[in-house]
């Protein structure tokens, strides 16, 4: 009997240490030092670095921000750059790194408190514009990555053959509002087709295997639907086809709570992220290389995947707030003309256009 | 881990189902299935969404590679979802059915079949609701309803979880049998870690998974799978509990199923011995024989002293004697076995417990006048039962105890109680003997086994015991401490006079 109780009372203790242990989820607690960091070690070329420390560099207060990006190169980019050259060390900030898999979700846990900053693609952007988050940098002013792909051996050739076809989509991502584009070029809409709700990585394998007939997908996924589907790869329609009336920005953003408390963190943040830029313009390849053993990708893969979005308008604008504004108003015309944004919004309720000037005053003083 | 965790609980559960083949094996089986089901999902989603720090990630998927490869798997949203969906609600309705399942409350007993169909009707309305089609359909637009409906369903996992577990508890706590108590231990014990597991990920709204209202979801701050933000000692502590919870519910498990295995087992092994009681049988006719060669050797003895022309009448007379005790424990013998082994129907009807006990105590006080028995046997207690062989087994065991407290050389107390226990009559036969040793325990039952050294023993009283307690549709129990006694506990179903008519 006394074994029992003895049972029983640990039961009850263990009970209450797991509830205890999973009521952490709601961002109040620490976070979780992640191994998932990029090793600080140089990739096989050596890298230069255009801008070296100075070595009477003002002094910083330490933090550490938890970062959330997507294995791509348009996503990942600057980010691994400026870890792997210390632009954010210099700055007193580390950075832990979590890998997503599409925009909304690193908003839900960036919502959730359990990540400060996201790096987004243009279709999450809608989520800002609706106020669930603030953007404080632009990483690039247009991405090109996103392709919708068909399977010509599904007698896809065009846009308008997805008519009744069954197509592999995520919801609220970049890719989601070039599908519904390249539909509505055609003369369709999303009712015409079947739609099946995947991850990129899914939807990848779905078309290899044949039991999707189309997919909204993005590099590099796109370069590995390439090689597999060869002569039946066919691109209905992808970021480059829209450009006479949209652009597809990506951005940093977090919350409006983070932004409030910690905008000195941001601002250092962005301004690691101009000189990430600057560096991310000028070795590219290298970039392409580091990201391929940081996110054990296919170097080829890669390498071939490089023009996935404009390196090089942010280096020029960057400091051009009326350019930004612009490039943001035109992608909330895209979401307002599709119906995924009712009203216009000003893009000041959720650009965070102080943070990005003293980021980039910031920079070009240090430059 | 959790991976590991989940294959770990999928076999357990195929083990139960497979050694117990009773309807409550079946429940934990759905239990262990549908808690395995939802965590798969949801492992699954958190795989191809990403964002998890690399200590959840081992605690999840124990190597990347892992998670590499379920990211890549081509499964829709909907279809992931649903199965989370489906796990999340049979998961407490199993709960429930195990808890009606072991409870011997009357008057649930009385309503369980409504009361299981009325368990259903929730989780149905539940499944239909958040099946992709229904859930789109019925949400878009009126997104009030995510908000609504996901504390309501929380809410009746709550009841069910809670009453299925408060059931269990309930019956362990009541229960004072010990093999009745270890059996509800198990269970209770499986329950509570299984579903400590489940609620890892339970309070989660699942239809998140299909991905079609992420705006609302965001901005309504539903709790996402996703939650990398534990620290690594919080993760660290999950994990222990998690290896504890699923150790405990295996454990409980395992050991449920083995207990009826055992019993089984016991059963089987009886019968082959039994079967190879030709080797008894080939003992007895043996022990006969030289039982009859000693009797020819005193006829012989008797026809010589007869002719003689003057008997000896003293030698005459001793001879007789002999051979008159010869006899009898020849015939005392034969009854013995004849007993023991005659295929006699039991012509069972409802009798007093309380007059069982009487003959029981009369017969036993035949042999034995000067043993007092402590009877405590209240009227009006019925079994089911053939009167005659039943006090019959009473009478063997209230023998067996005395003889064993003369045997430790002590005097004999031997009691004799009728209790009402659950859903049992209990006729418990205690005594103050030497106590039976473990390792003797498994084997007193089995025909021709005896620790008596005396003539007139063949080692089938505890094995025709059993087999008229069987016979009853009862259970026999040994409880007993070598050096303070034993217990033999009879339980016969109860009889429920009221219900007949």
């Amino acid at each position: 009997m006394n074994k029992k109780r003895l049972l029983a009372l640990l039961l009850t203790g263990v009970l209450v240490l797991s509830l205890a242990a999973c009521g952490g989820g709601n961002g109040s607690s620490t976070p979780a030092p992640s191994t998932s960091t990029p090793s600080t070690s140089t990739p096989s070329t050596p890298a230069p670095d255009p801008t070296p420390s100075q070595p009477d560099a003002p002094t910083y207060e330490p933090a550490t921000v938890r970062v959330a990006y997507m294995p791509n190169l348009g996503s990942a980019g600057s980010l691994f750059v400026g870890i792997d050259q210390g632009y954010f060390a210099e700055l007193g900030l580390t950075v832990e790194v979590y890998e997503f898999q599409g925009g909304p979700a690193e908003i839900a846990a960036m919502a959730s408190g359990d990540i400060d900053i996201s790096q987004i693609g243009h279709g999450a952007h809608a989520l800002c514009i609706e106020g669930q988050a603030a953007i404080f940098q632009m990483d690039h002013t247009t991405s090109l990555s996103d392709v919708v792909v068909g399977n010509k051996a599904k007698g896809i050739n065009t846009a308008a053959d997805l008519k009744g076809k069954t197509v592999a989509v995520q919801a609220g991502t970049s890719s989601e509002i070039i599908l519904q584009q390249a539909l509505k070029k055609a003369g369709l809409t999303v009712d015409d087709i079947n739609t099946v709700e995947m991850t990129v990585d899914g939807m990848t394998t779905a078309m290899i295997t044949g039991q999707v007939d189309a997919a909204a997908a993005w590099s590099p996924n796109t370069i590995t639907l390439q090689d597999q589907l060869g002569e039946n790869y066919v691109n209905l329609g992808g970021n480059a086809d829209f450009l006479d009336s949209a652009i597809f920005p990506s951005s940093y953003i977090t919350t409006t709570k983070y932004a409030q408390e910690n905008k000195d963190i941001l601002v250092r943040f962005a301004q690691a992220l101009n000189k990430a830029h600057d560096y991310r313009l000028a070795n590219q390849e290298y970039m392409a290389k580091l990201l391929a053993k940081e996110l054990d990708a296919p170097e080829d893969t890669m390498l071939r995947a490089l023009g996935e979005a404009d390196w090089e308008t942010i280096t020029k604008d960057c400091g051009n707030m009326d350019a930004i504004k612009t490039i943001y108003e035109t992608q909330q015309q895209l979401f307002i003309n599709n119906g995924r944004i009712p009203e216009a919004v000003p893009v000041e309720n959720y650009v965070l256009f102080d943070v990005m000037e003293e980021a980039y005053k910031a920079y070009s003083a240090a430059k | 881990m959790l991976l590991l965790v989940l294959a770990l609980c999928a076999a357990t559960s195929v083990f139960v189902a497979l050694r117990r083949r009773d309807v409550l094996a079946v429940y934990l089986c759905g239990l262990g299935v549908s808690n395995a089901l939802m965590l798969l999902g949801v492992i699954i989603y958190i795989a191809q969404m990403g964002g998890m720090a690399a200590t959840e990630q081992t605690f999840l998927f124990l190597l990347p590679q892992i998670q590499h490869w379920l990211q890549h798997r081509p499964i829709p949203m909907g279809t992931l979802g649903y199965v989370v969906v489906v796990g999340r609600t049979l998961f407490p309705w199993f709960l429930l059915q195990v808890g009606l399942e072991v409870t011997m409350i009357p008057w649930v007993r009385r309503r369980m079949k409504s009361l299981r169909w009325l368990s259903a009707i929730v989780p149905a309305l539940f499944l239909v609701y958040y099946y992709p089609t229904v859930y789109y359909h019925l949400v878009r637009g009126r997104f009030w309803l995510i908000t609504a409906m996901i504390p309501v369903s929380l809410s009746w996992i709550a009841v069910y979880l809670l009453a299925g577990l408060a059931l269990m508890m309930q019956e362990y706590r009541a229960t004072t049998i010990t093999f009745f108590k270890r059996n509800n231990g198990y269970i209770l014990l499986a329950a509570l870690g299984i579903t400590a597991l489940y609620l890892l990920y339970a309070a989660k709204d699942p239809a998140q998974i299909y991905n079609l209202f992420v705006a609302e979801y965001i901005r309504l701050g539903i709790m996402s799978y996703i939650g990398p933000s534990m620290t690594v000692v919080g993760w660290i502590i999950l994990g222990v509990c998690t290896l504890l919870f699923v150790v405990l519910g295996g454990y409980g498990m395992v050991r449920y199923a083995q207990m009826d295995y055992a019993e089984n087992r016991e059963e089987v092994f009886l019968q082959r011995k039994f079967d190879a009681a030709g080797t008894g049988v080939s003992v007895f006719v043996h022990g006969i024989k030289n039982q009859l060669l000693s009797s020819r050797v005193l006829h012989k003895k008797l026809s010589r002293a007869l002719e003689k022309e003057e008997a000896d009448m003293e030698e005459v007379r001793a001879c007789a004697e002999a051979l008159r005790q010869l006899n009898e424990g020849m015939l005392a013998r034969m009854d013995e076995l004849y007993r023991t082994v005659k295929n006699s129907a039991l012509s069972l009807a409802p009798a007093e417990a309380a007059q069982v006990a009487e003959t029981a105590v009369e017969r036993f006080h035949g042999k034995y006048p000067e043993v007092a028995v402590e009877c405590s046997a209240p009227p009006g207690r019925l079994v089911l039962a053939d009167p005659g062989p039943l006090s019959e087994v009473l009478y063997n065991l209230l023998t067996n105890g005395c003889e064993a407290a003369m045997q430790a050389g002590r005097e004999p107390e031997l009691s004799l109680t009728v209790r009402g226990e659950r859903l049992w009559t209990v006729i418990e036969v205690r005594d103050n003997g030497g106590g039976i040793p473990a390792e003797l325990q498994s084997r007193i039952y089995e025909p021709f086994f005896t620790s008596k050294n005396t003539n007139y023993n063949w080692g089938m009283g505890l094995y025709y015991v059993r087999r008229i307690v069987k016979s009853h549709f009862g259970r026999l129990r040994l409880e007993s401490r070598p050096g303070e006694g034993s217990s033999f506990l009879i339980m016969l179903p109860l009889y429920d006079a009221g219900r007949r008519g």
